[in-house]
């Protein structure tokens, strides 16, 4: 999952949303410059979302949110609740504002919630929330075995997670079980 | 603390489809395009409505006025165009329209048939472009017009471009249009990145002239374009273009009573019948010469002005 984070002003978003296992680009040498500059298309065609302090909005905001209101992309923005962008918030508030466009005013209290709730929707924290508790014995071959525990060494996961991880991703591409899933 | 928010002038010229081809369709459009509205107060002025290729001189003279009147009270000043002779009509009008301090930017809508070359998972993304039209492009272009920048550009895909150093190209991608042999003005990545070279935003006052002339005829023998097809004798002035190295066969069909631009990728001989306009791409050429032509007639004095760089044409 990654996020392009943008603000006039030092917060902790950042730091916290990358303590949830997110990629956040903050500036352009986080991207793909040389894909941009090749096709012409924007940089958010590069990220799944935005996360947007608006708290003190500048240029750079409105044109990232523009941005974002054309294409649909998922956009949180978020203010301090003692400190309203009002004229910005009062184009937010349009009714023509696409519903992928979050605005949340935060306090320290609520600001991991928030975050939490944004990450939701774009489908990032069902999966973390469920703790593998079923116990499930598997028989492998030596072949198997060693390339397990290569893998565990180089990539500094443990081998079970490493397996997790590979069926969750086959799960997430297999269009017929999570069709299934939603008829249910 | 709140910034100031830029006033941008849009002066329409085609290239959406408006509910009514009228200011009012026009202010109703740009009522209903809140990002536009979100990142500049935009005030909207309906100058026309259709294909590029039908924007002639009312349209264009109309345009200069606009900004005119109005470049006290605005910011920058952004112009929709449709595609066809974008190229040529912004060239004329950064000759018309010299040393502004502020931003003048030209855009049009994406190329309808940019995904022909796409792969599969970009055309996706192209076609899910093409269907936002103008809109992309706009929201760029007033970006552009917020900017300390200064002077015209065209605004196109990722890319900030001077008019008069532009060569249209269709390759599988949003870029129709890139620099010649010059970098870009500016690259949209992350905002808007300028080059070291573009212009700044100044106190000068610009110079605006309406006088152009319009009765050139083009000779371009790939297109079938000959003397005996185009030439009528009322012209005045005649371009010659030609791939050939060596385009005397041409000039032995022309009566030279009027001035005649040769614009040829090969070395041309120097005669002083004709004016040579190498080093210039054919649209800034092109509008040059229509430009230069309402102050003589004399191909002495025609020579002189291409051998001189007045707005980084050369």
């Amino acid at each position: 999952m990654r996020l392009y984070y943008y603000s006039t002003t030092e917060s902790d978003i950042p730091a916290m949303l990358k303590d949830a296992g997110i990629d956040v680009w903050q500036k352009p040498s986080d991207a793909n410059l040389s894909l941009i500059d090749q096709t012409g298309l924007s940089f958010l065609e590069q990220v799944d979302g935005m996360v947007l302090e608006i708290s003190d909005p500048d240029q750079q905001i409105n044109y990232f949110l523009a941005q974002a209101i054309l294409q649909r992309k998922p956009t949180l923005c978020l203010y301090k609740k003692n400190q309203n962008p009002r004229q910005l918030l009062t184009y937010l508030r349009n009714k023509n504002i696409p519903e992928e466009i979050i605005v949340n005013a935060y306090t320290s209290s609520t600001l991991e919630k928030y975050a939490a709730d944004f990450l939701k929707s774009l489908g990032l924290q069902e999966e973390k929330e469920e703790t593998p508790n079923i116990k499930f014995t598997l028989r492998i071959t030596s072949k198997i075995e060693s390339y397990l525990n290569w893998k565990a060494k180089h990539e500094k996961i443990n081998k079970a997670d490493y397996i997790r991880k590979l069926i969750s991703e086959e799960i997430n591409k297999d269009n017929k079980f999570n069709q299934n899933n939603e008829k249910k | 603390m709140a910034y100031k928010r830029s006033k941008i002038l849009l002066i329409y010229c085609g290239g959406a489809k408006l509910p009514t081809a009228d200011q009012k369709g026009l202010e109703k459009w740009v009522d209903g395009f809140i990002e536009i509205a979100m990142m500049a107060d935009v005030k909207a002025r309906f100058i026309y409505e259709g294909p590029g290729s039908e924007v002639g001189r009312d349209q264009l003279i109309q345009i200069i006025r606009e900004i005119r009147k109005n470049y006290n009270k605005y910011d920058g000043f952004v112009i929709t165009h449709g595609l066809d002779n974008l190229l040529l009509n912004s060239s004329l009008l950064s000759f018309l329209i010299q040393k502004s301090g502020k931003p003048i930017v030209w855009t049009s809508a994406p190329v309808i048939e940019a995904k022909m070359k796409a792969q599969k998972p970009i055309k996706k993304i192209f076609t899910q472009y093409q269907t936002l039209g103008i809109k992309a492009n706009l929201i760029n272009a007033v970006q552009s017009a917020t900017i300390d920048f200064a002077g015209p550009c065209m605004m196109f895909g990722n890319r900030l471009l001077l008019p008069v150093r532009t060569m249209q190209g269709f390759d599988s991608n949003l870029n129709v249009f890139s620099s010649w042999q010059i970098s870009d003005l500016g690259k949209i990545q992350f905002g808007i990145q300028l080059a070291p070279h573009a212009s700044r935003r100044s106190k000068t006052k610009p110079s605006f002239s309406e006088e152009y002339e319009q009765d050139i005829k083009i000779i371009d023998p790939n297109l079938g374009l000959t003397p005996e097809r185009v030439l009528t004798g009322e012209e005045k002035g005649i371009i010659i273009k030609s791939l050939s190295e060596d385009p005397e066969f041409l000039l032995e069909k022309i009566d030279k009573k009027v001035p005649i631009l040769i614009y040829t990728q090969g070395q041309i001989k120097d005669s002083p019948k004709i004016i040579s306009a190498q080093g210039y791409t054919f649209e800034a050429a092109q509008a040059k010469f229509m430009w230069a032509m309402a102050k003589t007639q004399s191909t002495r004095e025609l020579k002189k002005i291409f051998k001189n760089n007045f707005i980084g044409e050369i």
